[in-house]
């Protein structure tokens, strides 16, 4: 059957209503989808959150063990004066009284200026940050036990942690060359001395 | 919803009636001619928004019984009209009814061609329809609403004979599986009409002949058993018609009162003195048969209808389909947010829980975090802090085995850089070293005491001899070492032999390392 245009403009009116129709429905779904994929996000993360806070609590136990255990480090580290601002004035004085206590030759020393550490796990952040002073020395050395010695006595007695990066020894007299107590070996050594600076440090 | 508008057509008026809901009520009634035609014209130009349905009830209308070869689509059509044309001289009002496939070797179609065969009685009121515009559904006969109303008295595929008075007259019908068959009016004088005793007769005298006819013609074989003959007698006259009715073996005869029947198939009301066209009327407006006579010219504004009504379906469809979607998606969504608001406040619970749990912690000269990143980090530090004195006591040591070595320079190092070139070298006892492997490196630089310079092979021995020493102990690898002379083949060797020179002592460089975090 066919149809003329003047017997399909009844059709206008119908099809206009049918096409609303379909629009109004259609907007309907979107409007609705769009708020179902904001519900499923927000319903995700609160999920998340629940988790998150679930697992944290149950670790909450094996948290405070792990808490403890460290503390203990942290006040011995505290007590050891690592964390904390450097004390100069302190490593000066501690230093000759290691060369006096020992009985050591002359000991040439420079503290270089401040920096941040670089080694590796070692992560510099805005509350934490290991910070290193180079400290160079040059020795008179009986024998290389001095050295050590040294070395021994800046670790058990400074107020910092002591990181030795590299050291050289070298022989001032030959054998047989005996001259009595006098310096045998030249040793040059480069230190890190390092402090921890904790920003949530709380005043004692 | 636009009302329904019967037109009932006979030869001698036609009667509109409006139907709804089971109730049919006469509308207006014109009689036959230009007086009758003018006056239905205006009746229908007066009421707009209706769908107009004709039930013609006429003598003159013919059925045939064919068979045609089983085809489909346009080629059954054009047969199909050529049978009609080929039959009738007018096919204005034609209809070809299919009776089912026949599937012997040759598949074949059983169809019934039936037409008016005296369309000019009826062409007035439908010429008034056409040109009004007003959408007809169809021109229907009443045979072909007989086989529903013998499905709705119960005889559903039985064969059927049907009997009932109407205005027109009295219409019998055969009906064979569900589908008309023949159809016959036997018109009524009006003295037999305002008889009850005549009318009776009238059944008996009808039923007898078309009975007869029907088994002259082999559309009842004369071997078949008995069929049912429903009479439809006029209201309070069931028990006249049993008395009068004929006796026949091959019928199985039932009488049924017109009121009785009315009920049976949901007639609520119909105008008093109705016949048994207003069964017909009902039949036909409740649920239209497939069949009807009108060709689609007459039906071009029904067809229009139709689409309208199809477009605004289904755009209310579609609607409502994104309707139901749309509240499905609302019903997860408001099952996500309670999902939500437990989640969220079993969240606070363990919040407030974790809480009072870390109130138990002890006093922190920092915080939680801080704590974790200084001596995690400060581990890391301590893991990887060394002191010369490990190397240095293994060299030491090794002199102690090693008289004829004399050491003139250390030089140790933290996490110092194994060199290059003496991985590359082949120096024996080189290690293949990983490629973040990070050393404290010892680089040892000895005399040989007590030998000539120029005894390559006894310097190298012992140079040899102090390196093995080295090697054996624990963690100490070899990196590289460097004679007072070179071997390979592609430096130069130069030497004076017989001129020796006793001042000059062989000096030579061994470097030596232990991984860190071993």
């Amino acid at each position: 059957m066919k149809m003329s245009s003047g017997t399909l403009k009844p059709l206008y009116g119908p099809l206009l209503l049918a096409l609303i129709l379909a629009g109004i429905g259609a907007a309907v779904v979107v409007v609705a989808q769009r708020y179902l994929d904001q519900t499923r996000v927000q319903h995700k993360s609160a999920l998340s959150d629940r988790q998150a806070i679930q697992d944290k609590l149950s670790r909450a136990t094996e948290e405070e063990r792990e808490i403890r255990e460290r503390l203990v480090d942290y006040r011995n580290l505290l007590a050891r004066g690592v964390i904390g601002d450097e004390r100069r004035l302190e490593w000066v004085e501690t230093i000759g009284q290691i060369k006096n206590d020992n009985k050591l030759f002359e000991i040439k020393y420079q503290i270089e200026p401040q920096r941040a550490l670089e080694l590796p796990g070692i992560a510099p952040s805005s509350q934490v940050e290991f910070r290193a002073s180079a400290l160079k020395v040059e020795m008179q050395l009986l024998h290389e036990g001095d050295l050590l010695v040294f070395i021994n006595e800046l670790r058990r007695r400074l107020k910092a942690h002591v990181l030795v990066r590299s050291c050289s020894i070298e022989r001032l007299v030959r054998p047989g060359e005996d001259r009595g107590i006098t310096p045998r070996l030249h040793a040059a050594c480069t230190i890190d001395l390092i402090t921890i600076r904790d920003k949530q440090l709380k005043p004692t | 919803m636009p009302a329904k508008r019967l037109i009932y057509a006979t030869a001698a008026r036609a009667t509109a009636y409006v139907w709804s809901h089971g109730n049919l009520t006469a509308d207006a009634s014109f009689p036959a001619g230009e007086d009758g035609t003018a006056a239905f014209a205006n009746y229908v130009n007066a009421v707009p928004n209706s769908l107009f349905y004709v039930l013609a009830d006429v003598v003159e209308e013919d059925f045939h019984q064919e068979s045609v070869p089983y085809i489909r689509g346009k080629d059954r059509r054009a047969l199909l009209d050529r049978k009609l044309a080929q039959r009738y001289r007018d096919t204005s009002l034609s209809a070809a009814i299919s009776l089912g496939v026949d599937r012997g070797q040759r598949a074949e179609e059983r169809i019934v061609f039936s037409s008016f065969t005296n369309t000019q009685q009826l062409h007035p009121w439908l010429v008034v329809l056409r040109d009004a515009e007003v959408p007809v559904v169809g021109v229907y006969s009443a045979a072909l609403i007989a086989p529903q109303l013998t499905f709705r008295l119960g005889l559903k595929k039985a064969p059927c004979l049907v009997v009932a008075l109407s205005q027109a007259g009295l219409r019998q019908s055969y009906v064979e599986r569900g589908q008309i068959r023949f159809s016959r009016l036997g018109p009524l004088e009006a003295a037999e009409v305002a008889s009850p005793e005549r009318t009776a007769e009238a059944f008996e005298r009808e039923t007898t002949r078309v009975h007869q006819y029907l088994t002259a013609m082999r559309v009842l074989p004369r071997e078949a058993g008995t069929i049912d003959a429903l009479l439809i007698a006029p209201p309070g006259q069931a028990d006249a018609v049993r008395d009068a009715a004929p006796s026949i073996a091959q019928l199985r005869l039932q009488v049924l009162d017109l009121d009785d029947v009315r009920r049976k198939i949901g007639l609520r009301s119909a105008p008093a003195g109705a016949g048994a066209e207003a069964l017909y009327l009902h039949l036909l407006a409740s649920r239209p048969p497939k069949y009807q006579y009108a060709k689609e010219n007459l039906r071009v504004p029904y067809r229009v209808h139709q689409w309208r009504v199809g477009l605004v379906a289904g755009g209310v469809t579609v609607l409502a389909g994104c309707l139901l979607y749309a509240g499905s998606q609302a019903w997860e969504m408001l099952e996500l947010r309670d999902a939500i608001a437990q989640d969220r406040q079993q969240a606070a619970i363990a919040q407030q829980s974790y809480s009072r749990v870390t109130a138990q912690f002890p006093a922190m000269p920092t915080s939680t975090d801080n704590l974790r990143a200084v001596i995690d980090q400060y581990r890391h530090l301590a893991a990887q802090t060394r002191s010369p004195q490990g190397l240095l006591t293994d060299i030491g040591q090794v002199l102690n085995v090693s008289p004829r070595i004399e050491l003139e320079r250390v030089r140790w190092e933290f996490d110092g850089k194994v060199p290059a070139a003496a991985k590359e070298s082949g120096t024996a006892g080189v290690p293949v070293q990983g490629k973040n492997a990070r050393y404290e490196i010892a680089e040892i630089t000895a005399r040989v005491q007590s030998t000539r310079a120029s005894d390559y092979r006894g310097i190298q021995l012992l140079v040899n001899q102090f390196v093995d020493q080295l090697e054996k102990r624990p963690g100490v690898e070899v990196l590289a070492r460097k004679l007072p002379f070179e071997l390979n083949s592609g430096t130069q060797l130069s030497g004076d032999i017989g001129t020796e020179r006793t001042a000059a002592v062989p000096e030579f460089t061994v470097t030596v390392a232990r991984r860190i975090g071993q």
